[in-house]
């Protein structure tokens, strides 16, 4: 592992609480970039560790939105389901070599169908939760869509970015 | 014990979500009063739709009852009708009749309900009826059978309502004993579904066995001259200024089956000039 979380962690949870929250876009884009920092914590770390980290960022994001602890719940079920996610999106043949891969090591293809996905099931979970209504799943997964992408967007761009600024191995 | 100290250690982290995620749900339904409303609505439609289920199952045993029962009332509200004023737009399905009780008191909604479960065992008994907001049903309506107070609508949820029924102990309600002209407040203790007790009734008025209590044009909810009960036993009791009395109730908890859910005229008006209690 030679990433630190810790950056990219209060860079985004900053970001969260002093622009995106605030970011209403026809009604259906709502960013939540801090699940980019959940996406880039270590895999190596113990889940446990993991979770109550996952907890502890949602928690605070729910402190600044308001919302009781509905972005604690969803980003410590994202973490739990992370492990488990990343055996059905990333080849065997890297996991293999790399257990905990770094996200800027990623292919494209490889990079969409996992990140993007947990993105997208983080967004997901969090518009259902917080309309709580069956009724309502079109427009929650119409928001979650549209915001994934644009979350996706910007962790794609911030990957490309620090790639040109990585170290040869 | 080691089998299940290696169970608790295999699904640890999924133990951990778990516990991690009911910390949330519960500080998240704590906090947030639209979660909370959701989770009542929730739990008021699981309840309806089980109460509705067991009930078309066991339906069928007392139709010919209920038939009889029906039929009478509907030749009772259809004698009432005759003198009916109308409020609304009779076209609309929805439209609001009033129906008038007595010469003095009209009701602005009718609604007949079925009752899908009647709790009668424990202090804070409720019921649940087969209609809810969709179908005009608000807190603080009349629920009554035949002239005989039942309860009030205490929630809704848009196909289901919960009552508030008189064998409930945080309900009191205001009781005429007509002989008299005099009011108290009728309450339920706990115990028999039968019995309640009537309160605050002052010592110097005359009242005896058999009287009968009905709702006082005090009370917002009820329509006044709504059967309650009968005086079963009085006692006095030594240096009190009331007396100690036991009511029978006209409605059996145990044998009901269709009610009557109304609001009175202007309701809100009457309780918008009540000062707030909370």
């Amino acid at each position: 592992m030679n990433r630190s979380p810790w950056l990219l962690l209060i860079l985004v949870i900053l970001l969260q609480g002093g622009v995106f929250n605030r970011i209403h876009w026809m009604g259906i884009i709502n960013p939540m970039v801090y699940v980019m920092a959940l996406v880039w914590l270590p895999l190596g770390w113990n889940l446990g560790v993991q979770m109550l980290v996952a907890f502890g960022i949602g928690w605070w994001v729910d402190s600044s939105f308001q919302s009781g602890a509905i972005h604690a719940m969803v980003s410590t079920l994202v973490i739990y389901l992370r492990s488990y996610w990343i055996r059905f999106t990333v080849s065997p043949v890297t996991l293999q070599d790399h257990p905990d891969p770094d996200l800027r090591d990623l292919e494209f293809r490889s990079l969409l169908s996992y990140a993007g996905g947990l993105i997208f099931i983080h967004h997901t979970a969090l518009y259902l939760l917080e309309s709580l209504r069956w009724a309502h799943w079109g427009y929650s997964l119409l928001k979650a869509f549209a915001s994934s992408v644009l979350v996706f967007g910007l962790l794609w761009s911030t990957l490309q970015w620090t790639s040109s600024n990585k170290p040869a191995r | 014990m080691g089998a299940l100290a290696i169970w608790l250690f295999k699904y640890r982290f999924f133990l951990g979500l778990i516990f991690l995620e009911s910390i949330g749900a519960w500080i998240t339904f704590s906090e947030q009063a639209y979660h909370r409303s959701r989770l009542n609505q929730w739990q008021i439609e699981t309840a309806g739709a089980y109460q509705a289920s067991v009930n078309r199952a066991t339906r069928f045993w007392r139709m010919d009852d209920e038939n009889l029962r029906l039929n009478q009332e509907i030749a009772l509200l259809t004698q009432r009708l005759s003198d009916s004023l109308v409020l609304g737009d009779t076209s609309s399905q929805k439209s609001r009749s009033a129906v008038t009780l007595d010469s003095t008191f009209k009701v602005d909604l009718v609604r007949a309900a079925r009752v899908l479960y009647a709790g009668t065992n424990t202090q804070h008994n409720y019921l649940l009826l087969d209609k809810g907001s969709l179908d005009g049903l608000e807190p603080r309506m009349a629920v009554v059978q035949d002239h005989k107070i039942v309860g009030q609508v205490q929630a809704v949820s848009p196909r289901f309502a919960r009552v508030i029924p008189l064998i409930n102990t945080k309900l009191r309600t205001s009781a005429l004993h007509p002989a008299s002209q005099t009011t108290g407040s009728l309450v339920w203790a706990g115990g028999s579904t039968r019995y309640a007790e009537l309160m605050d009734f002052p010592i110097h008025i005359p009242i005896k066995v058999g009287d009968s209590l009905v709702s006082s044009s005090f009370s917002s909810v009820y329509p006044p001259g709504l059967r309650l009960g009968r005086i079963d036993r009085v006692e006095t009791i030594p240096g009190a200024i009331t007396y100690k009395i036991r009511v029978l109730l006209s409605i059996d908890y145990h044998r009901l089956d269709h009610v009557l859910v109304m609001r009175p005229v202007f309701q809100q008006e009457r309780e918008e000039l009540i000062p707030n209690q909370d």
